[in-house]
Parts: C-alpha cells; sequence; structure tokens
C-alpha cells in the first residue's frame, strides 16, 4: 500500500511571519480554454473531480494562516460569486478580514476596465491601504499547486526584500510564455524577461508576488492614474530591478499554471498517478471547496473501474478507465468511459462510448453514442491552435442524442440541443457544432 | 399550516451494537458510507418543513455534538428556529438523568412550553428511513387526533423484535405490547409519535407520578389508549431501527440492491450531512469493484466486493474486501482479505491478516482503532 497523505506542502517553519494581505487576481478570461471559461471565469473552471481551480489558491492561503483576502473579478464574476459567497468552507467568514469579492466599476480613476494585473491592483489600491497589513501577497487564481507561502514570507523578511517573487525552475513550464529570470547567490533578481524568444535565465515566475505596501505604492505611482502600469511582469518588475530589492524564491514542489485545454487536460490526468505530485489527501493541506457532499458513489454489478476518480453521487453501470468523474455523473450499462473528465450532472447511456473528451457539466450523452476518439485524422478546423491533441470538448447542458458520433479534436458548444443533430449525425475529427455554428461542412 | 417542532431522542447508548457505541451514542452511528443515524431523522424533518427542533441527547453526547454544530448542512442554522441540543443538565433542587423516553421530555417542559409550536413530532433518532412527515400531519389533523403513532406492517414472525401495537376497526390503539412472545397483530411502532400541544403537556405531567414510570409508551401513553385518544398512522416505506448489530448490518447491505427503496440519491429526499472535505474515490490500476457503494478519499487498490467504503477507507494491493463495512479512515493493507465484517473507524488490518465472522458468528466487528495483527 502505497503511502499518501504525508508529503507537505513545505517544511516545517518555526519563525512566526507577519500575515500579508493576500490579493488574489482572478479576472482571467482563459481564451484559451475555450467553452470551458466561455461562461465562467477561468478560475471558477472545474478541477479534479470535485474542486475548482481557484480552490488552490483559497486553501494555500488559509492552510497558510492567511485570512485577509481581496479577490479581484472582472471577466463572468457570477461563477465566481456563487462559488465562494461569504467565504465559509474556506473558514473565510471572518469578522475581521475574510474575504471580499471586488469588481471593476465605471467611474474608477483609471481607465474602466482591468487592463492587465498592475492595473487591477492599482485600481484597487485604496482597498489595500485600508487593510491593516504592511506586506501584500499577489496571487493568481489560475494555478494548480500547494504551497505554503509563510516559508516565502519568512524569505523575504529574512532579506528585507522589497519584492519577492515566487519561481519555478525553467523547464517545469514552457519558458517562453512565462517572465523568466536569473537570481544571484543571495536569491536576488539580476535579471527578468517577460515571454523571451530565447530564454536566458534560469527560473520562471509563477506570477506570486510578496511586496512591501508603501513601496508597491510608489512604483506604481498610484497617485498619477495617467501612468499607472498594466503588467506586473512586463512593465513593472524589469524596471526595478537595479534599484531595488527584488528577490526570487525558489519553489519545488507541484505547480501548473492550467492556460491551454491541452495543460487543462494533463494536470486533471496527473491525479491518477499512484503517487500524484499533487496529493489531494493530505490531511495537514486539505483543499477546501464549496460542494456539500453527498451519498456515496455507487458502483454496480456489472461495473469496472480503475485508474480513476470518482466523486460522491456518481452511479456506474459501465468501465471506466483513466478517468476523472465529478459528482452525480451516472454512467450507464455496457457505457465506456476512458481518458476522459466528465463533470458534474453528465448522463451518459447504456452502450455509449466516451474516449479522450471533456465533458462540461450537464451533457447528456444518449445511448449507443460515440464521443472522441483515440486518433483524431485532423485538428479542430475553427480552433486548431487549441485542439489539435485529440480532445473533445462538449459545451456545459449539451445533449448528443442517442446514436450520435462525434469525433476527436471536435467542439460541441455549450447547450447544443437535439434539433442541432437532425442534419448532422456524425461529427467527424476536427469538426464544430455550435449553436451559433449549426453546421461547418 | 399550524406551527410545528420536533423533539429527537437521541440520548440512547446502544448496547445492541457493542463496541460501535462503545463511544457514541447509537444516533451518531455512521451509516450509508457518508452519514450518521440522525441524518435520517434531521433531514426528513427538514425535507418535511420542520425547521424548529430539538435533539435530545445524554450518552456520549460529544459526537452528535461535534456532529449538528449549528446545523448548517441541513440549512437549520436559522435565525427563527433551527436546532438545538438540549442534554440532562442541573436544576436548582435535583439533578436526574433520564430514566426513560417520556422523562427525557418533560425535563424539557420549559422547552416545550416557551415553544411556539401547536404540534410536536416526537422522534426515535435511531432509525433509518425516509418520511414525509407531512402526510403523518395530514392524517393527525383531519381524523383530529391528539396522539398519532407512526405504524409499519412487519412480518408476524419477526414482530417479536418490535414493540407492536393493536388497533381496533377504527384504527385507534387498543393495545400496545414490546417485543411480545406472542404477537397479537403485526403492526410495529417506529418510535415516531405526533402530539398535539395540550396533549404533550397532559402526558408529561403524569411522569413519574402515582407510580407512573419514565416511558412515554409503558407508562404515559396507556391511559390515552384507555380512553381511546390515539391514533395509527401507518407507513409504508423503507424503515429499519438500527438499534443491533444484526439490523444494522442488514440495513446497510439492503442499500447495496439494485432495487433499494432507501435510495440515497434522490434529489427529490436529499439526506444532508456534515461531512469531511475529502477528494474524489482513487480508483488504482487493477482495482475491482463491484456491487459497493465508495465515498470519497477512498483509495482502492484491490477488491471490493458488495461492501461500503466510508470516507477516506483504503483497500491495498491484492487486498479483497466483501460484504463488509469500512468506516471512515480504515486501512486494509495489501494481501488482507476482509468478509462479512464491520471495522469501526481508523481500524487497521495488517498486510495478508484476514478478518471473518468466527464460529457461530454472523459478522465480525473489530472497534475502533485497533490493529488486526497476523
Amino acid at each position: 500500500m502505497k503511502s499518501r497523505g504525508a508529503a507537505r506542502a513545505g517544511g516545517s517553519l518555526r519563525r512566526s511571519v507577519e500575515p500579508p494581505l493576500v490579493v488574489l487576481l482572478a479576472g482571467g478570461q482563459g481564451e484559451r480554454l475555450g467553452i470551458l471559461s466561455e461562461e465562467r471565469a477561468k478560475p471558477a473552471v472545474p478541477f479534479g473531480g470535485r474542486y475548482r481551480i481557484i480552490d488552490f489558491a483559497l486553501s494555500n492561503c488559509v492552510n497558510s494562516g492567511f485570512y485577509d483576502v481581496l479577490v479581484l473579478a472582472q471577466y463572468r464574476p457570477r461563477s465566481l460569486d456563487e462559488h465562494i459567497g461569504v467565504g465559509k468552507p474556506w473558514d473565510l467568514d471572518r469578522a475581521r478580514g475574510g474575504i471580499e469579492i471586488l469588481q471593476p466599476y465605471p467611474g474608477q480613476v483609471g481607465s474602466d476596465w482591468y487592463r492587465g494585473t498592475a492595473d487591477a491592483v492599482c485600481h484597487n489600491f485604496q482597498s489595500i491601504l485600508e487593510k491593516p497589513s504592511t506586506r501584500v501577497l499577489v496571487l493568481c487564481g489560475d494555478h494548480v499547486y500547494k504551497m505554503d507561502y509563510r516559508q516565502m514570507v519568512a524569505f523575504h523578511q529574512d532579506r528585507r526584500a522589497d519584492v519577492t517573487i515566487a519561481t519555478v525552475p525553467v523547464g517545469k513550464t514552457v519558458a517562453r510564455q512565462m517572465g523568466v529570470l536569473s537570481a544571484d547567490e543571495t536569491g536576488r533578481v539580476v535579471d527578468f524577461e517577460e515571454k523571451p524568444e530565447t530564454p536566458a535565465g534560469s527560473l520562471a515566475s509563477m506570477g506570486v508576488y510578496l511586496f512591501e505596501i508603501p513601496f508597491l505604492r510608489d512604483i506604481l505611482q498610484w497617485d498619477s492614474p495617467q501612468e499607472w502600469p498594466v503588467d506586473f511582469g512586463r512593465d513593472v518588475i524589469p524596471a526595478i530591478l537595479r534599484d531595488h530589492g527584488v528577490y526570487a524564491f525558489p519553489f519545488d514542489g507541484y505547480w501548473l499554471d492550467i492556460g491551454t485545454i491541452d495543460s487543462y487536460y494533463q494536470a486533471n490526468m496527473d491525479l491518477l498517478s499512484e503517487t500524484p505530485q499533487l496529493d489531494l489527501l493530505d490531511a495537514d493541506w486539505v483543499i477546501f471547496t464549496n460542494e456539500e457532499g453527498g451519498p456515496p458513489a455507487r458502483v454496480d454489478a456489472g461495473a469496472e473501474v480503475e485508474s480513476s476518480l470518482m466523486a460522491h453521487g456518481c452511479v456506474v453501470g459501465g468501465r471506466v478507465a483513466r478517468s476523472i468523474l465529478f459528482p452525480g455523473v451516472h454512467v450507464g450499462e455496457g457505457a465506456r468511459v476512458e481518458d476522459s473528465i466528465v463533470m458534474t450532472g453528465c448522463q451518459i447511456g447504456p452502450a455509449a462510448i466516451v474516449r479522450r473528451a471533456i465533458l462540461d457539466k450537464q451533457v447528456r450523452v444518449g445511448e449507443r453514442v460515440s464521443v472522441g476518439s483515440e486518433k483524431a485524422k485532423r485538428a479542430n478546423r475553427l480552433f486548431p491552435e487549441h485542439l489539435s491533441s485529440g480532445l473533445t470538448l462538449v459545451g456545459k447542458r449539451s445533449v448528443l442524442p442517442a446514436g450520435v458520433r462525434v469525433g476527436g479534436n471536435c467542439l460541441v458548444g455549450p447547450k447544443v440541443g437535439p434539433s442541432l443533430w437532425r442534419e448532422v449525425h456524425h461529427l467527424t475529427d476536427g469538426e464544430t457544432l455550435t449553436r451559433s455554428q449549426p453546421l461547418s461542412a | 399550516m399550524p406551527r410545528w417542532s420536533a423533539m429527537i431522542l437521541a440520548g440512547g447508548g446502544g448496547e445492541g451494537l457493542g463496541v460501535l457505541t462503545r463511544r457514541r451514542a447509537v444516533a451518531a452511528v455512521p451509516f450509508g458510507g457518508s452519514y450518521r443515524v440522525i441524518d435520517f431523522a434531521l433531514s426528513n424533518c427538514v425535507n418535511s418543513g420542520i425547521v424548529d427542533l430539538a435533539v435530545l441527547t445524554q450518552q456520549s453526547p460529544s459526537g452528535l455534538r461535534r456532529h449538528i454544530g449549528r446545523g448548517r448542512p441541513w440549512d437549520l442554522d436559522r435565525r427563527d428556529g433551527g436546532v438545538r441540543i438540549l442534554q440532562p443538565y442541573l436544576h436548582r433542587e435535583k439533578g436526574q438523568w433520564y430514566r426513560g423516553t417520556a422523562e427525557a421530555l418533560s425535563q424539557n417542559l420549559d422547552y416545550i412550553e416557551d415553544s411556539k409550536a401547536e404540534l410536536f413530532l416526537v422522534l426515535c433518532g435511531d432509525a433509518v428511513y425516509k418520511m414525509d412527515y407531512q402526510r403523518m400531519l395530514a392524517f393527525h389533523r383531519a381524523a383530529g387526533a391528539e396522539a398519532t403513532l407512526a405504524v409499519k406492517r412487519v412480518p408476524l414472525g419477526e414482530a417479536g423484535r418490535f414493540g407492536i401495537v393493536e388497533i381496533d376497526a377504527d384504527g385507534r390503539v387498543v393495545a400496545f405490547e414490546e417485543k411480545p412472545a406472542d404477537p397479537k397483530s403485526d403492526l410495529a411502532f417506529m418510535g415516531i409519535y405526533l402530539f398535539s400541544r395540550a396533549g404533550l403537556l397532559e402526558s408529561l405531567a403524569q411522569v413519574g407520578q402515582g407510580g407512573k414510570g419514565f416511558d412515554l409508551v409503558a407508562d404515559v401513553l396507556p391511559d390515552f389508549v384507555a380512553e381511546g385518544r390515539v391514533l395509527v398512522y401507518r407507513f409504508g416505506g423503507y424503515w429499519e431501527d438500527v438499534g443491533t448489530l444484526a439490523a444494522y448490518y442488514r440495513a446497510h447491505m439492503d442499500l447495496l440492491r439494485p432495487n433499494t427503496t432507501l435510495r440515497l440519491d434522490d434529489p427529490d429526499w436529499p439526506i444532508h450531512t456534515r461531512g469531511p472535505q475529502m477528494p474524489p474515490a482513487h480508483f488504482a490500476r487493477g482495482a475491482r469493484c463491484r456491487s459497493s457503494l465508495v465515498a470519497e478519499g477512498v483509495i482502492v487498490e484491490g477488491e471490493v466486493v458488495e461492501s461500503i467504503l466510508y470516507p477516506g477507507a483504503r483497500v491495498g494491493r491484492g487486498a479483497s474486501v466483501k460484504r463488509s463495512i469500512l468506516m471512515p479512515g480504515t486501512r486494509v493493507e495489501d494481501g488482507a482479505v476482509v468478509e462479512d465484517a464491520v471495522l469501526d473507524e481508523k481500524v487497521v488490518v495488517e498486510a495478508g491478516t484476514r478478518v471473518a465472522p468466527g464460529e457461530g458468528e454472523a459478522v465480525s466487528v473489530v472497534g475502533e482503532c485497533e490493529v488486526v495483527q497476523g
């Protein structure tokens, strides 16, 4: 029996650290996640059979003992609002501090909508100043990782840094999409490049920053809205390296920026390993979520389940392999679900086959339907840059009527009803069917 | 719609459940892979529209208290009503543990008097069932009853396990016998009473008076029965009092039947509980699982057949679990065998060992935190 639940998010920390204010950036549209983030903010995208992506950052905060969190929302905030509520699942419903969701509104200084990470912080700097903390930890709601931020704060305190940037070794991620930096032996950053063509440094920025608040106020030129920088990585950090104490905190755990459909799929599939790098059973670092729980999953007499995760309320009568089933998924008798992510409330009819597919919530797959393929012959014709690895996506609340066939690299949009399938029973590899795009023949 | 309130009797220590109730009340015993027994009474109340209720505890109250908390999982954390826990307490003149169901109520007379409810549903918290108390209420009001008892037909051969109610042609209770050797009726009392406020106050005034004892059925109701003031409401659904090990085990195995009438995933009658925050169950490569219920946080590497796995239970590689109940945090290590067994919380069955009923036993029970060694 493998030992699970023992891994720590960080080593022991004997020294006390002063909890900073947390600003959690959660406004991302996640265009590259396609229909998964069409109707929800990227941090609200479901993950790991039970969670939403933002649960990792939120749980890291409370597990680190940081209970004062501002969430900056912008794109499709309703999904986040409903998920976070008053913050009860994270014990963030507090008399002092707690969680607060801030949204852009007209008439704020500067432009109306946030243009980037630094701009979003500038817009809300008054709220930051009203907090008792002297430091602010800026987090991104799109990352999947378990991190004890206290280690980073202690590192920052020891060096009397102005800014500390959390980093992972380059190579763990695609450097060309990241901020890449080099540090000297004390950890001081000597070079920073945002999204370089040919990365020179050995560390990649995780987009996690710890700032001294008075220092941040100065470098953001908060008092002059016309001067506000747009992005931390592109505009702020490179400009302050020379004259200020900018340090790189090395994080050595599992970390993934959910940027694309492929990275989303891979991060989910990583959880199926016998000893996953991201151990969700760790009793000392619980990932909390707003999910009430429910009846145990029911595995019927004719079922086979292996290498899979299955949440509460599932009822399985068929074969499930290398897949993640969110709460309340029903898999009919003789059906096969393989290498797939099936979200809350999906119904998969008897003898249906689902392979290498991501089904958003409440999709209904009829009897004998076949979705996805092991070998797709071509990339998606409309979105070749997002859908080319063979995955097929089906949007929230779509219906695939009995007998329909959908190939690989296909996209079925949200709320595609049975009537749209009257003309087409077979969506071949790389084709798309949405309500606004009834047939891409 | 009159105001009504429920009082759930959850003080029983449950001698019939052996080691399972060594440190918990019957109502707090885990049930059905995710729940505790009292979740059924609580959820039935909420689903029936009763949102003002009290849970009366006595034996091992701390687990129940922690489980119920302020009642949030049942949406019972309310400004008006909600759930409260009533424990035996020291009065100015005396302190007295509850000596029976009637005394549990009579010692909380102030709660009843302060309540604005016109009707009181008194429930035993030791049974698993899904029941719409609204229907019982409708029957009670239509009949103009002062006290109504919920009953269920049982096979006459098994009637000796229950409190058996005899009725006349009008449906009035004429006699009541506890676990009769020679049952005269097949109507088993479910431990569910619906009282009018006046009826309840009148009956509680008699508790311990004039040589009377402290039990509702044995001591208080006979006078009402004699006056023809008690009716029965027949319930037709699944109901099992899980106060004995045999019944407890049987009720679990009933859940595994494909056509079980105690469906736990009925969206129209949800059973709520306070559960741990755990990831989805993990079925490893080579795992085999069928005809089972599997909660979150479970890891299955071996074989699981006709069993119920509570949150965080683990079945190692090459291990085999059949017709068994694995409570939260149990660990069946590699190659171990568990058959027809109930493993209480955090039991460890070490690699290569075997747990199965001994000679003449139907079920093998292993108590909390025990380690079964080879």
